[in-house]
């Protein structure tokens, strides 16, 4: 059996929180033992004599319950222990859980926008003009060139971030500024897709041949027309839709950590349902859209006909 | 009795009223089989200035009355605003085309340069899809776009400034009110903690839309200032020759056999 000052022994195996967090022998007792004539030695020691040997348990006698105590309060801290790091085990799986559904919602959103939404045929073009999964409740309320705005993506965490009481507010300042720089930044590459396409919607007049003579004398020609003033939008959708992805990206990665990603992304799905569910509520309008008498009076075709 | 009398009266049809994809299917039938034919004889044959200028005017006024007439649809009730931002009645051709729910306020401008930028270079009619309106036209008719007048190119010029200056801020506006309705909710969104029965999001789009229906009364505004200014500059011949080629381009989207290829077409858009 080995003999060693019992301050010593809590000391070296227990951590000093624990002695003083439980109500064991301290150093004053231990001061007082030697006092007492019992020797503290140190860690290793033999114990080579029976007699000190009962002397010590004599004089330990005389506080049995603390020891009990102790080992009470050990059992007790070390099961408490074993609880609090099984939390914080079940925590770390969640975490990293966590970590992984929020690359995985990134990575369908990269899917939706960068490979499925991509018009791959010339009929798919037209589509996102008038595109049967949004109302023009929705498309009114919301879309530039079929869905978000990518800066109205980041206006909505600009938002989140100055109003939130709980969480965004961490680093709040240095966030919002890195926001602002990243809002002018993503609006400069959506002006330049809006120039584009504006260009090919104000100058279509030239390149559409649509004059009753050519295209009576070949289809083709309209059609090759068609198809290149198409393609020049359809790329545009998809630089609308790459600029889209890189804003939640931006948002995600760059300025948000995972609690406030995680928050951010189910305001934004929640945002958008919102306003999907309000727009086809609206089914506009219902009965016939009422036309001022004076409207009609107003046109020279109320005298052709 | 005479309340129901009222009552059966009521439920007739208003003569008055009418659901706009019927006044807009209206307006294009009388814009192709009447207005355009008109102009169109009057422009081949030899006619008097007077005739001419009459028929110039029908068809201006057919125009102008259009947007007059979309103003009213959308400021009669904001919530008509949306079928004519994205109308069903426009076919697949057009759509991808349409600014703010009709054409860009370019292409009237555009229109007008093609004529006189054809007019300052020798290019073969027949690579200009406006040019070949004049084939087969009176003399004066062929004639009207040679060497137009210093004023008219200075008065299309500064038309092309004013919409340069103008058509940016209206698209500033839309982006401004879909940025207001977003930031809107997303304060609703952290008030309410995501409860989305809460979230009062009628008033939050009715502020957006009242904001786009004033956009879009601009933009009409706009476009019928700019086909006003345009024929208010030109002749009579060379304003006839506008607004026939305006008119030709609409009817040109309405291809029935176009659209068919277009519409089952399975030709990869992208390389």
């Amino acid at each position: 059996m080995k003999r060693t000052s019992l301050y010593s022994l809590l000391k070296g195996n227990f951590s000093r929180s624990f002695l003083e967090e439980n109500d064991c022998e301290k150093p004053q007792e231990v001061e007082g033992m030697r006092e007492r004539g019992i020797e503290s030695r140190g860690w290793g020691n033999e114990i080579d004599d029976r007699a000190q040997n009962v002397q010590c348990m004599t004089l330990l006698r005389g506080v049995p319950s603390r020891r009990d105590l102790s080992r009470r309060k050990y059992g007790m801290w070390r099961q408490a222990q074993k609880t609090r790091v099984a939390r914080l085990e079940k925590q770390l799986k969640v975490k990293s859980h966590f970590e992984e559904l929020i690359g995985r919602q990134l990575e369908k959103y990269h899917a939706h926008y960068n490979l499925a939404m991509v018009p791959t045929r010339l009929k798919d073009v037209p589509q996102f003009f008038n595109p049967e999964w949004a109302p023009p409740y929705e498309l009114t309320t919301l879309s530039w060139l079929g869905d978000w705005r990518p800066s109205a993506i980041l206006d909505l965490l600009r938002v989140l971030i100055r109003t939130s009481s709980t969480s965004f507010v961490s680093e709040s300042n240095s966030i919002e500024r890195l926001l602002s720089q990243l809002i002018d930044e993503i609006r400069i590459e959506e002006a330049v897709i809006d120039g584009a396409m504006f260009e090919t919607q104000a100058t279509c007049i030239f390149h559409l041949p649509f004059t009753r003579v050519k295209i009576c004398q070949s289809g083709n020609i309209a059609l090759s027309s068609v198809h290149a003033e198409f393609k020049k939008i359809a790329r545009n959708i998809t630089k609308a839709h790459q600029l889209r992805f890189k804003a939640l990206e931006l948002a995600v990665k760059k300025v948000l950590n995972k609690m406030d990603a995680a928050e951010f992304l189910v305001a934004f799905m929640g945002i958008q349902d919102l306003i999907h569910q309000f727009a086809v509520k609206q089914k506009l309008p219902k009965g016939p859209v009422i036309v001022p008498v004076n409207a009609q009076n107003q046109s020279v075709m109320g005298n052709s006909f | 009795m005479s309340t129901s009398h009222f009552s059966l009266l009521s439920k007739r049809k208003d003569p008055a009223t009418l659901p706009f994809k019927h006044y807009y299917k209206n307006w294009f039938h009388a814009l192709k089989n009447t207005l355009l034919p008109i102009l169109d004889e009057s422009l081949s044959t030899p006619s008097s200035p007077t005739l001419l200028s009459s028929h110039v005017l029908l068809i201006l006024h057919h125009f102008l009355s259009y947007y007059d007439s979309l103003d009213l649809f959308a400021t009669t009730d904001i919530n008509n605003l949306p079928c004519l931002l994205y109308p069903s009645w426009r076919n697949s051709i057009e759509r991808p085309f349409l600014f703010l729910g009709d054409l860009h306020p370019y292409v009237f401008t555009n229109l007008v340069r093609s004529f006189l930028d054809k007019e300052n270079s020798d290019d073969d009619l027949g690579t200009s899809s406006t040019a070949n309106v004049v084939v087969g036209r009176h003399w004066k008719v062929v004639m009207a776009w040679k060497e137009p007048s210093d004023d008219l190119i200075v008065k299309i010029e500064q038309i092309e400034r004013g919409l340069r200056l103008m058509v940016p801020a209206l698209m500033d506006r839309v982006r401004n009110a879909q940025a207001g309705v977003v930031r809107r909710l997303a304060e609703d969104w952290l008030n309410f903690n995501g409860d989305k029965g809460r979230i009062k999001i009628d008033e939050a789009v009715k502020v957006e839309m009242e904001e786009l229906v004033s956009v879009f009364v601009d933009v009409n505004r706009l476009r019928k200032d700019v086909i006003s200014e345009i024929v208010g500059a030109l002749n009579v011949y060379q304003g006839a020759l506008f607004l026939d080629g305006l008119a030709q381009f609409l009817v040109g989207f309405k291809d029935l056999h176009l659209l068919r290829e277009i519409e089952g077409s399975k030709t990869p858009i992208l390389d």
